[in-house]
């Protein structure tokens, strides 16, 4: 597997989901050219059946679980509203950003209010009265701009680094303590149950829901060595 | 909570707890039955063809161009009134598009690298039976500009983008190493990319 960041042209030329951050100088115009290119073919870009179906699926669970017109069947289904889209729409290896927009597409549409005006109120630092530095990931393990899971008895949080510095935010979504996945491609934390995303260093990105929910709480984190390691709870035996 | 459009399921029915819907003097008056979309499965049978390809004609590849599309109707249908005629219904469609593919670029890439003309779009039909044969004006578009290469140049972009053949595939279909396939491939999308929009 590459570690190097793909260029957005190269990604398109291999039908690829686009990677994210800023392009390269001169990227932009290839990018365009490229995806122009796409469309010479008369039939490019009419969607797969097997795509059509699954999102008409499960946009009548989405639709189910948000109105009161939602029907017995669609409520019967086993965990209808709880398939993470991506994991529905997409194979496991074209994970993608790109939920982007639904916050901002609130106002347009007319929804209740939420958004980006109740702007999210920092949920500080966890720093427990009773803590110890533990080490959860090797150094090894955090290239810049890559993120770990770690998850101890007491806290399940992700480890990151941007440059020199190694931070940790928790892994519990601030909406209704979800456990957030990590979405490497995006660089970012998506939360299963809501269509809400955290960025690395916990800022709330994007929701789906009438309050934008807080950031993530953020923990104490340090390179010790050639270990990670995280101010956490003391554990008792 | 603010006054939300009136929402129908599948079944006609208004949702809302049995409550009639109310008329409000700010919205405009119903559609006639035969211009309407009966519901929101209706809708999206009717849209998904259309809002796909004008995704994958925006973004240029398949995962990015089902997640939008996905996000388009995600955020349209919840809140839809079908009161409206198809039209009107089809127009907002496009605008949610515009928006979510503008939110996409900025966090993307933060450049808005292709934008949606809604009033150009609004003139082409829905479903895949809509299709010109040429493709429409961005097959048009990527037509030209091939057109506008020599003739390696434009053969390699081919291959790789409109027959979608791997680079291993495309250098032997042109009798050359793979490193000579990437190379023409860099150098024919750098001169592609000056070819000028029509009209300027």
């Amino acid at each position: 597997m590459r570690r190097r960041r793909r260029r957005p042209v190269d990604a398109v030329v291999e039908d690829q989901p686009i990677p994210a951050g800023p392009p390269e100088p001169g990227d932009v115009d290839l990018l365009r050219t490229a995806i122009e290119l796409r469309s010479a073919d008369p039939g490019a870009g009419v969607p797969s059946e097997e795509f059509v179906d699954r999102l008409r699926e499960r946009l009548a669970a989405d639709l189910a679980g948000a109105g009161p017109g939602a029907s017995a069947a669609d409520h019967g289904r086993p965990g209808a509203e709880r398939i993470p889209r991506r994991a529905l729409l997409a194979g496991a290896g074209a994970v993608a950003a790109g939920v982007a927009g639904v916050v901002l597409d609130r106002s347009l549409l007319g929804g209740s209010g939420g958004g980006e005006s109740q702007a999210a109120r920092p949920s500080g630092e966890l720093d427990p009265v009773d803590g110890t530095w533990v080490a959860v990931a090797p150094a090894s393990a955090l290239a810049d701009g890559a993120a770990q899971r770690f998850s101890t008895s007491t806290v399940t949080g992700f480890v990151s680094a941007d440059g020199n510095e190694v931070r940790a935010v928790s892994g519990a979504c601030t909406h209704q303590g979800c456990l957030l996945r990590l979405n490497a491609d995006a660089g970012r934390l998506d939360c299963p149950c809501h269509r809400t995303a955290f960025s690395l260093d916990g800022k709330t990105l994007f929701h789906q829901l009438i309050a934008a929910p807080p950031p993530l709480p953020r923990l104490r984190a340090r390179r010790a060595g050639d270990q990670i390691e995280v101010f956490l709870p003391t554990e008792r035996s | 909570m603010r006054d939300r459009p009136m929402a129908e399921t599948s079944g006609g029915e208004v949702a809302g707890g049995g409550e009639a819907p109310r008329l409000r003097p700010d919205l405009r008056a119903v559609a006639p039955a035969a211009d309407r979309y009966a519901d929101w499965r209706e809708v999206y049978d009717d849209n998904v063809v259309r809002i796909h390809r004008l995704m994958y004609a925006k973004v240029g590849n398949r995962p990015d161009a089902e997640d939008l599309t996905a996000e388009v109707f995600l955020a349209a249908l919840g809140p839809m009134r079908l009161s409206v005629s198809r039209g009107e219904v089809r127009a907002y469609l496009l605008r949610t598009a515009g928006t979510v593919l503008a939110s996409f670029w900025r966090r993307r890439l933060g450049v808005e690298v292709t934008s949606i003309d809604v009033d150009a779009e609004a003139s082409v039909g829905t479903g895949a039976a809509d299709i010109a044969p040429d493709g429409g004006p961005n097959a048009r578009r990527a037509r030209r500009i091939l057109d506008a290469l020599p003739d390696r140049y434009r053969r390699v972009l081919e291959l790789r983008f409109v027959e979608g053949r791997s680079v291993r595939d495309s250098a032997e279909a042109m009798g050359v190493t793979v490193a000579n396939a990437k190379v023409l491939q860099h150098r024919a999308l750098r001169l592609a990319a000056t070819v000028p929009e029509e009209g300027r």
